[in-house]
């Protein structure tokens, strides 16, 4: 394997192109007749060597993008370039690309070793090379003494490293992985993320994959594409994504915050508030004199102040423990206002207190709807 | 009352009962029947002799009219089912990859055949391919051919009649276990650079097996056990174990000879199934 690291480092060259490019790409299933397209002009530029995952809850068109890279489904505008080169015309074999499946689709009929020499044996190698390279693929990925297994006798952490194994052995221009963990209890789920991402980084590979664990996604990828209806909602890293969402649906998805919608009022010139409670202020600021009727008022969990009063105000209805965070829910009339607080601060406000809370400008936003 | 286990289980034997009977009474006394008049010696007056004896066994397995017989009913046998699977197979990829409406369709037209009557539709065969049949006076008129084609009570015109009924049988098992192949097995081999020839040599057909398996075996045994259509596409030039059967017990006369050929063809596709046991056991 030390040999494919070589030749994708001599492909790394200055100022290459980025591996994958999309742009415009726009897909319906069902002939033209079809109201929703799958996909609905998505640009997408993916560096060599990154990691990045396409997240969005079912049905946002991630999963048909990344069949339309691997040459699976035909968008019917658009175009996606592989290294430069269009891939319109060019069959999925021929793309060099190395794909995981959330099921594995191993085949089941061979031994390990034989799934992972399967896609050297169509490059036509000769047997031995094949084989050797194979071996170092599982070693690669812990499985070395397996080789001779067959699928089925293997648990589905140990098949899912077969899978990368057989997608990694060819060399891929770009590893495409769908919902690769999906099928993992979650202890194992967090020890795959680690290693996936530990090989994908030391392979120098260009990888994407698809999730709907926003978790997933932030533990694993460089950027986060998120997906809704067809179309790109934002693209950034991970901690751009939860810092900043760009629309109140990004910041759900992810639960990056709480919105408040309605009642956005102009205090002065340029401050926007919400009153989400008697006293309990959310501000943030906008264009002075323009009109926010559409907009959701942001406040990030963990940007929320807090103060316990004698009265008035809002009381704590629950705690919920995040690790070494604590969740404090507010009930403010139909919403529930989250706030994240380390645990020993969490702990001056008790179940039953009575708090006031507010959102400075300088950590609330504007965000379109 | 307490639930009795014993009383149930008498309850149950009790039910059983008359199935068991009906089997015994219609099932194994005629077998054991034919078991002992395939030990007997065939007497043309009183139709067997008290005398035990291998002599039926010894004529059929070493005479060559009864073993060119058994060669030419297990060569149809072979035949018709290499042929139901070669068009069965793209077939059937067709029927599973096709629109639900599209699928529905190819259904019926594949059952279609099993669907009109047995006597019927070789009656039809024979029209088609008689010395003055559709197909060979066609062929006179246009000038293609001066003499009848041999098509006609021959080993061809046996095999295509069993085709056409056999092809359902290969066909629906073959679906069967298509309709459960996953199609990301199948994926993930294109996108490892395997061409459509590798897919289908190194995945598709070995992931079939088990339905190749099953159809062949359904095939193959309805085909050497077949009776109506041998009897009448092959009339009295082509002949199977089947027909020959029938020949013995009805016009010779020879019931022990006629048990022999029975038990034979029996014990044939006992091993038929025997060898698919084996060669699809669970591993």
């Amino acid at each position: 394997m030390s040999d494919s690291v070589r030749r994708v480092d001599e492909r790394t060259g200055r100022g290459a192109a980025p591996t994958l490019q999309i742009s415009g790409l726009h897909l319906t299933y069902g002939g033209p007749a079809a109201l929703n397209p799958a996909l609905n002009d998505v640009d997408l530029d993916v560096a060599r060597g990154e990691f990045v995952a396409l997240l969005g809850p079912s049905g946002c068109g991630k999963t048909s993008l990344l069949r339309s890279i691997a040459g699976f489904v035909h968008p019917q505008r658009g175009s996606i370039l592989l290294n430069g080169r269009d891939v319109a015309s060019v069959p999925t074999r021929e793309r060099n690309i190395g794909l995981v499946f959330q099921n594995y689709a191993l085949f089941p009929h061979m031994s390990v070793l034989e799934n992972v020499r399967f896609g050297l044996e169509c490059r036509a190698l000769p047997k031995r090379e094949a084989t050797e390279r194979a071996q170092a693929a599982l070693s690669r990925v812990g499985l070395a003494a397996f080789a001779e297994r067959r699928p089925k006798q293997l648990s589905g952490g140990q098949q899912q490293r077969v899978a990368l194994a057989r997608a990694i052995v060819i060399e891929p221009d770009l590893l495409l992985l769908d919902e690769p963990l999906g099928a993992l209890d979650k202890q194992l789920r967090v020890q795959m993320q680690t290693e996936l991402k530990g090989l994908q980084r030391s392979l120098g590979i260009t990888a994407v994959f698809v999730t709907h664990d926003q978790e997933e996604a932030m533990a694993m990828a460089d950027r986060i594409v998120v997906m809704r209806d067809g179309t790109i909602q934002q693209i950034d890293p991970p901690e751009r994504l939860f810092a900043d969402p760009r629309t109140g649906w990004v910041s759900n998805f992810v639960s990056a915050g709480n919105l408040f919608r309605g009642r956005l009022c102009e205090a002065s010139p340029g401050r926007f508030e919400v009153e989400a409670a008697p006293g309990c202020v959310f501000a943030a600021p906008g264009p002075p004199g323009s009109d926010q009727s559409g907009a959701v008022l942001f406040a990030p969990y963990h940007r929320v102040r807090v103060e316990q009063v004698d009265q008035g105000g809002v009381a704590v209805a629950a705690h919920r423990y995040l690790g070494l965070a604590v969740e404090l829910h507010a009930a403010c009339g139909e919403d529930v206002v989250r706030i994240q607080l380390p645990i020993d601060r969490a702990q001056e406000f008790p179940v039953g207190a009575r708090i006031r809370i507010w959102g400075d400008p300088a950590d609330c936003r504007l965000l379109p709807a | 009352m307490t639930a009795n286990p014993a009383r149930i289980v008498t309850g149950r034997a009790t039910l059983l009962a008359p199935l068991t009977l009906f089997y015994a009474a219609f099932l194994i006394l005629p077998y054991a029947y034919m078991v002992m008049l395939s030990f007997v010696r065939f007497n043309a007056r009183t139709m067997y002799d008290p005398v035990a004896t291998f002599e039926n066994y010894e004529l059929v397995l070493t005479d060559p009219f009864y073993l060119s017989l058994l060669g030419s009913t297990i060569g149809l046998g072979v035949a018709v089912t290499l042929i139901t699977l070669l068009m069965g197979y793209p077939l059937a990829m067709k029927i599973v990859s096709a629109t639900p409406r599209v699928k529905t369709l190819l259904l019926v037209l594949v059952l279609s055949p099993l669907l009109i009557n047995l006597v019927v539709r070789t009656y039809a065969w024979l029209v088609l391919l008689g010395d003055k049949g559709v197909i060979n006076q066609t062929l006179i008129a246009i000038g293609l051919i001066a003499e009848p084609l041999p098509i006609n009570r021959n080993f061809v015109s046996v095999a295509l009649g069993l085709v056409h009924i056999s092809l359902p049988l290969m066909v629906l098992s073959l679906i069967s276990i298509m309709e459960r192949m996953d199609p990301a097995v199948l994926e993930a081999g294109e996108s490892l650079g395997a061409g459509s020839f590798r897919i289908l040599t190194r995945l598709h057909i070995p992931l079939a097996l088990p339905g190749i398996g099953a159809g062949s075996l359904l095939v193959f045994c309805t085909v050497i056990s077949a009776f109506v259509t041998p009897q009448l596409l092959g009339g009295n030039r082509f002949s199977t174990v089947s027909t020959v059967i029938f020949q013995k017990f009805t016009f010779s006369m020879n019931w022990p000879l006629g048990a022999t050929l029975a038990l034979i063809l029996l014990a044939l596709n006992g091993a038929v199934i025997a060898l698919h046991g084996y060669l699809f056991r669970e591993r």
